[in-house]
């Protein structure tokens, strides 16, 4: 470390976020900057505690990695495990698993998009007057967030850790009356949607670049959300499988959280990731949206992650409506149960699942012995990949605000950690 | 005269933090909740750097102590609560991260870490086990609902438990649930605190426990029932999972003793 005139800028609790970070950063007067991020959050060892335990609680303990998004964490495991186990899921389960990941989208961006919206974004000290000046669009956005919410509740059996989602579907079908009314709910939702865009895109951020390597999953039919595929914006695409092989998870001492590098590199999972990766692929009002912004492709301006999780939700919602079409169709049909949940034997097998979470790409991986115990599990977060990508943001961001106030130049910072979406339940798990 | 408003702090140790999410989605009940009140910190929301050395009159907290910093906070806060309160399973009662306990914790450690690099490796402990408790909001997640009775009741200066007495077991058969026990599954309905509208049985998921254990609760009648169509094994690992286990353990020790 240089040891002549670094200026450190220490923030001992970045707010707004699940879970204690702490940023560390030092910047010297040729600008070359130190930062890191550090967690008083302790470490659970999510992986190691269902070993050996029976493969029905894997996604029962898992899903308790976050109250935040717990279905993410709850479908990955699923995933996996039907791998494993050979159960392969029909028209009709995929269906209502692809509305609930989409209530996870919805219900996890829109509390991101309350503090795009509230008014002590920029600028102000002020801690918990959200509450007391909770504005117009804030108040949008709590309905915004109450319909994915909902949805989930009808589809899971809960909002915050899923029930009625298990290994091979649905234990009971969702209540018609409920799944109506939501679906019925959904074209207001949407327009409040952009409505609440049209406010929120009046924001200004800094103008600020930053090279990143981006990776998502890779899917020609839709905008990615669960795939065999991913890829790096440097043009490599994978398998699943081979995903591991090409990453390295590094654990060092006095880090709880690991760092995820790319051949050395740091990469960038979530929304701003898919939006620069599958653009192409967003609904077409979310891309109308988008296009409003006026950003060009790829963008390396991480701020711009906001944005990209507001566009989401539209995109989500659009997508959202043929979907509950399809499950209109059959879910309040006689006998639907029997086709909600399958039958399975019990056998010895591996399984991944490579899916995105509202934050980015979330992997999971068991090894199921043939009494249906679990002998190996693997688990890696966005916020964890994410994390060596934001330190390498904030390197190159010290130099940007060195001229600000101490107050100012921290309230950026934040900003830009708060951009990244970070969540140290998932990082330390 | 009109009374000063109840300072309230909202915390969290290590956690998932669900329990502020399920409260948060109660959203138009918080806000209006949060308005009889002055909510001085809430760990998901706040800005404030500055230390906290505010005195409440009610103190949440959520998640476990795992680290040295978690301790020192929560020793410190008890000193500067009137009320302080265990919310949800975790701090209630060890939680799922309790099932850490039931394993070689090095072993835990070094799967996740490997040998080299040690983190701080405490037993999981609810709150309790640290300091002195007031009251607990059971739940994984909380039942909001009970969050804003209590904190009403609190208001009215009449602090108490808000939740029902009755088991899991009464709730699920009141809204005609099927019963997963008639079926031989594991369900720990009859011997769990109800207030969760029996959440769980209408998923058809057997009840396990999350709430904590009743008072008085026949824990030997339901696992003769388990032990029917369950194996030992199968029955003690869900004791496990929310750590009633740990509760039936506790509850012997006094009877024997």
């Amino acid at each position: 470390m240089k040891a002549t005139n670094m200026k450190t800028v220490e923030i001992n609790h970045i707010a707004k976020i699940a879970g204690h970070l702490r940023f560390v950063g030092a910047i010297g007067e040729d600008n070359f900057a130190l930062a890191r991020i550090e967690t008083d959050e302790g470490v659970r060892f999510m992986e190691a505690m269902v070993l050996n335990r029976y493969y029905e609680e894997v996604p029962i303990i898992t899903s308790r990695i976050c109250g935040s998004c717990s279905i993410a964490h709850n479908l990955a495991a699923i995933f996996a495990v039907e791998q494993a186990l050979a159960i392969h899921p029909n028209l009709e389960i995929s269906l209502l698993r692809e509305a609930l990941m989409h209530a996870q989208w919805i219900y996890s961006h829109s509390l991101q998009t309350f503090f795009l919206s509230s008014s002590d974004v920029i600028g102000t000290n002020s801690n918990l007057d959200f509450i007391k000046s909770c504005s117009a669009e804030a108040k949008l956005v709590l309905e915004i967030r109450s319909f994915g919410g909902r949805l989930a509740e009808v589809i899971g059996g809960r909002v915050v850790h899923p029930i009625n989602s298990v290994i091979g579907g649905f234990r009971v079908v969702p209540d018609w009356q409920k799944f109506l009314q939501i679906k019925n709910s959904l074209p207001e939702i949407l327009n409040k949607a952009v409505f609440l865009f049209e406010k929120v895109s009046k924001s200004s951020w800094p103008n600020f670049y930053s090279k990143s390597l981006f990776a998502s999953l890779e899917s020609r039919e839709h905008y990615p959300f669960w795939s065999e595929r991913m890829k790096f914006s440097d043009g490599l695409e994978l398998n699943k499988n081979e995903f591991l092989g090409e990453i390295e998870e590094l654990s060092s001492p006095n880090e709880k959280v690991k760092r995820v590098l790319k051949k050395q590199k740091p990469f960038f999972v979530g929304a701003l990731a898919r939006i620069n990766n599958s653009y192409g692929r967003l609904s077409p009002l979310a891309k109308k949206c988008f296009d409003s912004l006026n950003i060009e492709l790829p963008t390396y301006n991480p701020f711009y992650n906001f944005y990209a999780q507001v566009v989401e939700i539209i995109n989500s919602l659009q997508e959202l409506i043929p979907i509950l079409d399809k499950i209109a169709e059959f879910l309040n049909r006689p006998n639907v149960e029997k086709k909600l949940l399958k039958t399975f034997v019990i056998t010895a097998g591996k399984g991944s699942a490579l899916i995105e979470a509202p934050r980015g790409l979330l992997y999971h991986e068991y090894e199921i012995a043939k009494d249906g115990r679990i002998m190996y599990c693997n688990i890696i977060t966005p916020t964890v990949i994410s994390l060596a990508n934001l330190e390498k943001d904030l390197r190159h961001f010290l130099p940007e605000v060195r001229q600000l106030s101490e107050a100012q130049a921290k309230q950026w910072i934040r900003m830009l950690i708060l951009a990244y979406d970070p969540c140290v339940g998932c990082a330390t798990h | 005269m009109k009374k000063n408003k109840l300072k309230v702090g909202l915390f969290s140790l290590t956690g998932c933090e669900g329990c502020y999410f399920a409260l948060i989605d109660k959203a138009v009940e918080f806000l209006h909740l949060s308005q009889e009140v002055v909510i001085k910190r809430f760990c998901l929301f706040e800005e404030s750097e500055i230390p906290d050395n505010e005195f409440y009159d009610l103190a949440f907290v959520e998640g476990s102590p795992l680290t040295t910093a978690n301790f020192e906070f929560l020793q410190d806060l008890r000193m500067r609560s009137e009320l302080l309160v265990a919310l949800g399973s975790c701090a209630d009662m060890g939680g799922i991260c309790h099932l850490k306990n039931y394993g070689d914790k090095e072993k835990m450690h070094d799967f996740v870490y490997g040998a080299k690099n040690k983190h701080e490796n405490f037993s999981v402990l609810p709150l309790r086990e640290v300091v002195k408790i007031d009251f607990n909001i059971p739940g994984c997640p909380i039942n909001a609902e009970e969050f804003i009775r209590f904190v009403r009741q609190v208001i009215i200066g009449n602090p108490q438990k808000v939740w029902s007495e009755n088991p899991v077991c009464i709730e699920c058969s009141a809204h005609g649930y099927e019963c997963q026990l008639q079926k031989g599954k594991i369900c720990l309905g009859p011997i769990t605190v109800g207030g969760c509208d029996a959440v769980c049985l209408k998923s058809k998921q057997g009840c396990y426990g999350c709430r904590g254990l009743l008072e008085d609760a026949e824990v030997g009648n339901l696992v003769k029932v388990l032990r029917e169509n369950n194996s030992d094994r199968a029955i003690s690992e869900v004791l496990e999972i929310f750590g009633i286990k740990e509760s039936i353990n506790e509850s012997n020790k006094h009877e024997n003793s």
